[in-house]
């Protein structure tokens, strides 16, 4: 023990020695009067009285001096600077740990905010450019195609559009999610920083106050102050801070509702495009249904007339092989006349060769008459068939002449009427013509539209950077600050409150330049940090 | 014959978001992560008709790239514009005295984008 702490042992002993003297005297004194008088005031005490007196006096003595005792404030104990030193250290120690925790804190939520700000953000916003990409090349397909007028093009185009347009908003819904994670995160970081601030505040605030009642030795009081300033510097940086995190909440929110606009704008877009292509499906189908019917007109008219000299050809042939079967019954006919001559002349003979033979020869006179009447009947037929024969192939051949008249006929109606139907089409392929041109002109109008609401995204896609900029300048200060005041608790401790070094100005440095570097930045996408705002571009 | 236009970012968002949006208004696109990988590219033989540049970017800034890329002899009058967050006169100033033909602060429209770029680069 050193000389001071045997003179604070002494001081504590001396003080109970004066207390306990105090106290007796206190009792004893009126007590001794008593005794001492109670011959004069006539008080009969016997020894028995007396010794009870005396108990009683030292038990009220003893009273006295336990309460006195307890009435003097312990705290007027005067600590030895070791002991004063190691009572400062471990308040400084506890006022330091809460600021480990928060420096913990931070550095967390820096690594957790790089993990929910940068990476997703940078994935999703190259889904983003990819499907615009994709639309993009989808409807340039669509007016190339249309310059063919391909039917089932525009359908798949069609089809194939919607899908698209569908995955985008996924997209971007998945975009929006992460932004206001981002934005959930960044205000609860701000609101718990905020409560942190106010209780570092308070406890710094009351730490002071008690080291300014005590008597600290100067160095230690010094080294107190310092640390006090130095905190509140440091806590000054978090505000500054705090103030950037709400501008990169702002901005998010600022930049998911340009996005979700952007992308309403590109979905009515795309959906008229769609429904504009199948109103157009279906009026070119009724317009192809046209050219359809008359091209099949004009293919079976054609058929037909490819048909008909073959039907003429085939008719003569019938008419032919008809006119040789006449010709040849006629050679019959020729023949039947013939028997029936020589039949006759038979018959002329027999009735000769009858009359010869006299009355035997009368029935074989009556069988000659009969035969030659039998020759003159087949005459008489052969002549009618001849004759029927000339008027079948008579008729014949007239009526050939007029069945070829009526075949002409027919094929110069059908003539007409192609020609009718050839009219037709040149007129529906002029109506398409001119439909696809409209067509043609309406959807490149939408292409465009459809193109300056994808730039519009895209454009939108940089509030990223920004705010990853942001974010970067924050964790540098951060990292500054935090080293800086790791070195000034490491001196603080080791050299007991006598520092070397002047943190403040550091720390003041840092904020100061943190402060100009975010004025020099450009302000938040509808904030205005105040101070002049220069022009957003300018050539040299 | 199309233009080239050279962008130099360290973020992938800028790059994407401004190659898709140029290639679609006609130009080729050039990119580059960083100053460093950009000067390889230029000395390997691409010869841009306009260079675009962010400013704050590790390994080599934006107004250090300028330097060096003026210092090249057949980069001496190429246009070069900037494209960044910083706003400040100083930092203009800077990149006016390193070369610098124009400077932007982001974000901006491609429109006032193509508006610019068609005021530097001739024939567009």
């Amino acid at each position: 023990m050193t000389t001071q702490s045997q003179n604070n042992t002494h001081v504590q002993r001396s003080t109970k020695l004066i207390v306990f003297l105090v106290s007796l005297m206190s009792v004893f004194v009126p007590v001794s009067v008593v005794i001492l008088l109670s011959p004069y005031f006539e008080i009969q005490l016997n020894n028995q009285k007396e010794i009870l007196f005396l108990v009683l006096a030292i038990i009220v003595a003893l009273g006295m001096q336990w309460s006195l005792l307890k009435i003097i404030p312990a705290k007027r104990e005067i600590l030895s600077p070791e002991e004063q030193v190691h009572a400062t250290n471990e308040k400084l120690r506890y006022i330091f740990n809460v600021i480990t925790r928060h420096i913990e804190n931070a550095t967390e939520f820096k690594n957790e905010g790089v993990n929910i700000i940068e990476n997703p953000t940078d994935k999703l916003a190259a889904i983003l450019v990819q499907r615009s990409e994709t639309i993009a090349d989808s409807v340039q397909t669509l007016i190339s195609t249309l310059q063919f007028g391909s039917h089932d093009t525009l359908e798949n185009i069609k089809q194939s559009l919607t899908p698209l347009i569908d995955q985008t908003l996924d997209a971007i819904s998945q975009y929006l999610t992460v932004s206001e994670n981002i934005e959930n995160h960044l205000c609860n970081q701000i609101s718990t920083t905020q409560k942190l601030l106010i209780n570092l505040r308070s406890e710094l605030a009351a730490f002071v106050l008690n080291q300014s009642q005590q008597k600290t030795p100067p160095n230690l009081s010094t080294g107190i102050i310092e640390t006090a300033e130095l905190i509140d510097i440091y806590l000054k940086i978090e505000e500054a801070i705090d103030q950037q995190l709400a501008v990169v909440a702002n901005d998010t929110n600022e930049a998911g509702m340009t996005l979700v606009t952007n992308m309403s704008t590109l979905r009515d877009s795309a959906t008229g495009l769609v429904h504009y292509i199948s109103e157009s499906l279906s009026q070119i189908s009724g317009m192809e249904n046209e050219v359809n019917d008359c091209v099949q007109f004009i293919v079976n008219t054609g058929h037909f007339i490819k048909d008909i000299p073959s039907k003429i050809q085939a008719d003569i042939q019938s008419i032919q092989k008809a006119s040789s079967v006449i010709d040849s019954l006629g050679y019959l006919v020729d023949s039947i006349k013939d028997i029936g001559f020589q039949t006759d002349i038979l018959a002329v003979n027999a009735a000769i060769q009858a009359s010869h033979a006299g009355e035997a020869g009368l029935g074989f006179k009556i069988v000659a008459d009969e035969v030659r009447k039998l020759a003159l009947n087949s005459s008489k037929a052969a002549e009618l068939i001849e004759s029927g024969l000339n008027t079948a192939r008579q008729t014949i051949h007239e009526g050939l002449k007029f069945k070829f008249l009526d075949e002409i006929m027919v094929q110069m109606d059908e003539a007409a009427n192609i020609m009718d139907a050839v009219k037709r089409l040149d007129a529906s392929h002029e109506d398409m013509r001119i439909y696809y041109g409209m067509l043609f002109s309406a959807i490149n109008q939408n292409n465009l539209k459809l193109a300056n609401d994808i730039s519009d995204i895209l454009d939108s896609i940089q509030y990223q950077d920004i705010v990853r900029q942001r974010i970067e300048r924050i964790q540098f200060v951060m990292q500054q600050r935090n080293e800086l005041l790791q070195q000034f608790i490491a001196e603080l401790e080791s050299s007991g409150g006598q520092m070397t070094d002047d943190f403040n100005i550091k720390m003041n440095t840092i904020l100061n330049e943190y402060s100009i570097s975010e004025s020099s930045h450009h302000s938040s996408l509808s904030l205005n940090n105040g101070g002049t705002q220069s022009p957003q571009f300018e050539l040299f | 014959m199309a233009k080239t236009i050279f962008l130099i970012d360290d973020s992938g968002a800028m790059l994407m978001s401004l190659r898709d949006n140029l290639e679609f208004s006609g130009f080729n696109v050039e990119t580059a992560e960083n100053g460093v990988k950009a000067i390889e590219k230029l000395m390997a033989g691409l010869n841009p008709d306009l260079i675009i540049t962010d400013i704050n970017m590790p390994n080599m800034d934006g107004i250090e790239l300028i330097k060096k890329v003026r210092a090249l002899p057949n980069f001496r009058f190429v246009p070069i514009l900037t494209l960044t967050t910083e706003a400040n006169q100083h930092k203009r100033e800077e990149g006016k005295q390193a070369g610098a033909t124009g400077w932007l602060v982001k974000p901006i429209k491609i429109g006032d984008l193509l508006k610019i770029i068609k005021q530097v680069l001739p024939g567009v």
